[in-house]
């Protein structure tokens, strides 16, 4: 056989495989998305339908009060991830720059709160949450949030500003601008890229997050994911309006994601594998 | 750096940092101590006439004497180890045939990481709704395809735990794909251009060469993984709430339920305070992995 002959049935083998993935990959996906799109009759056929005509009744039926539960996502996602940037930012650029003596262990406990699981902070933070009254609100949630995704921000911020070389810092600084003057018009455009893709993390996270969510609201504060659980667990499960609060959940992130994802990819693998 | 005073270089750090610390110390280590604290105590929710009295390690005893609590170590480690070893296998071979894509591999790598951004809840309600008895397309299509008769999933003790970690496995392939193509990405060409050169098979290639010089991202991706599926909760709620019976019981669920359906608040911050140390003991293994690749 000659060399692009065996090429040519090589690439063929890893794209089939590849798209194999692919297709595992995204079918679950998907197949919410048709399930939302289809009558009761078409969920329930065996062989499954494949091909239909897509219909609306399900998102009429989940769009009164569909609102608040996005709307509360959407204020708390953003107003963790945009706390955790302001006090985080400052925090990942010290702990990349500087060499102080606690840096290190710093550097672990951040990390270790990362990994922390979130069961062991539920039961506490209800407690005081219960004692301060802020039990079903957006403010407890925000805050609570801030567990996660300001650890989540020193840390891979910190592995951004690294990557930095410290040298065109230096440079400026040499020509007499001040370490503010640096950090706006130098070091902030160079992590802009970083500051983005943590941003997007950071919301997801928050957008995602369920145990926190679901002990920590009952009726005003209540999240997008708490509300899709509470119906699953439903005797009767409505299977039309159920794809449909679950493609409302999944969108937004998803849109998200794909609209960064020259850096996402990036971005996670440095969160797990930065050294 | 312009050399200033490593002493004004030391006082612009703390002023960089304080308010993440001070943040820190508010939402984590207080929280921490409180816990700490009420797990000492028998607190009962709806008992306030008790007013949480001092009981020591009652609690910690309690649990360790407890059926519920070895059952649920139990469930923990078969979820953790089957989970784990099937998204490192499948994420290998992902990463493995995707690397070696010649066009297309950034944008085919954002989709098949997709999963990864969907919410456990979702991917919980997605996959009942293909278990479902009578019309899901797993239960009553596939699987019958390919000659398996279950009538159900999650209602049967033994396949349960089973179809939780295949939608566990679906939803955390994508991190360990992704770990795994970054550690691919960066190894050198040149032995495998050598090996190649010298006639050795693909197979060989990867025993001798592939693995071996993985070996340290593929043990982050195994502590990583581990970590994350001691952890789990809300995948397995939303699909089973820990049951039928006990038989996907984890252990965050056997906690949950002390606190936020038994309401005994002191068992329950107990629970969370064993978990935490088991989670940070396996922690230490991977933070002492990264600082030591750091340098």
């Amino acid at each position: 056989m000659r060399p692009t002959n065996r090429n040519t049935i090589r690439f063929a083998i890893v794209y089939l495989l590849a798209f194999i993935f692919l297709f595992a990959s995204l079918f679950p996906i998907i197949w919410i998305i048709e399930g939302s799109l289809k009558t009761p009759d078409q969920n329930r056929a065996i062989p499954p339908t494949w091909i239909f005509q897509p219909t609306l009744e399900a998102y009429k039926g989940i769009a009164p009060g569909l609102l608040k539960y996005f709307s509360n996502s959407l204020i708390v996602s953003s107003a963790s991830v945009v706390l955790s940037l302001m006090i985080g930012l400052p925090a990942a650029y010290a702990l990349a720059r500087f060499n102080f003596k606690q840096s290190r262990s710093l550097t672990i406990w951040i990390l270790s709160t990362k990994m922390a699981p979130g069961f062991a902070f539920v039961v506490p933070f209800y407690l005081i949450m219960r004692a301060l009254n802020l039990l079903d609100t957006l403010i407890a949630l925000t805050l609570v949030y801030l567990t996660f995704d300001l650890a989540f921000v020193v840390w891979i911020m910190q592995g951004f500003v690294e990557e930095i070389p410290v040298e065109i810092e230096e440079a400026a600084m040499l020509d007499g601008c001040t370490r503010l003057d640096v950090l706006r018009r130098i070091t902030i455009p160079l992590v802009l890229p970083g500051v983005i893709v943590t941003a997007t993390l950071g919301f997801v996270a928050s957008w995602n997050e369920f145990l926190f969510a679901y002990v920590l609201t009952r009726e005003a504060a209540v999240t997008i994911q708490p509300m899709i659980a509470s119906r699953v667990s439903f005797y009767k499960i409505d299977w039309e309006q159920m794809c449909a609060y679950s493609t409302v959940a999944m969108l937004p992130v998803m849109v998200l994601s794909l609209s960064v994802r020259k850096y996402l990819t990036r971005g996670l693998t440095l969160g797990a594998l930065k050294g | 750096m312009a050399d200033g005073s490593s002493y004004l270089r030391t006082k612009a750090a703390y002023f960089f940092i304080l308010p993440a610390v001070v943040t820190l110390v508010l939402i984590v280590i207080y929280p921490t101590l409180f816990a700490i604290n009420a797990s000492l105590r028998n607190w009962i929710l709806y008992r306030p006439e008790l007013s949480t009295q001092f009981i020591g390690l009652d609690n910690y005893i309690t649990i360790f004497l407890s059926e519920e609590f070895w059952n649920s170590l139990r469930v923990t480690l078969i979820f953790a180890t089957l989970s784990t070893g099937l998204t490192l296998i499948v994420g290998l071979a992902e990463a493995l045939v995707i690397n070696e894509i010649p066009r297309g591999k950034g944008i085919m790598s954002s989709l098949v990481i997709l999963p990864l951004m969907i919410s456990p809840v979702v991917v919980a309600f997605g996959w009942r709704f293909m278990y479902h008895e009578a019309t899901g397309l797993v239960t009553a299509y596939l699987l019958p395809l390919i000659g398996v008769n279950v009538t159900t999933i999650l209602g049967d003790p033994n396949w349960a735990i089973l179809g939780v970690i295949a939608a566990d496995v679906w939803n955390q392939t994508p991190l360990v794909f992704l770990i795994l193509l970054a550690g691919l990405t960066s190894l050198p060409q040149e032995p495998f251009e050598a090996a190649r050169v010298d006639g050795a098979s693909s197979i060989q290639i990867f025993q001798h060469l592939t693995l071996p010089m993985l070996r340290s991202v593929i043990l982050i991706a195994l502590i990583l993984r581990t970590i994350d599926s001691f952890k789990v909760f809300d995948l397995v709620w939303v699909m089973t709430s820990g049951g039928p019976g006990t038989a996907t019981m984890t252990l965050v669920i056997a906690g949950y339920e002390k606190a936020f359906i038994a309401y005994r608040m002191g068992a329950a911050s107990a629970y969370g305070i064993v978990i935490l140390y088991a989670i940070l003991a396996l922690a230490s293994f991977y933070i002492r992995l990264l600082v030591g690749r750091r340098k």
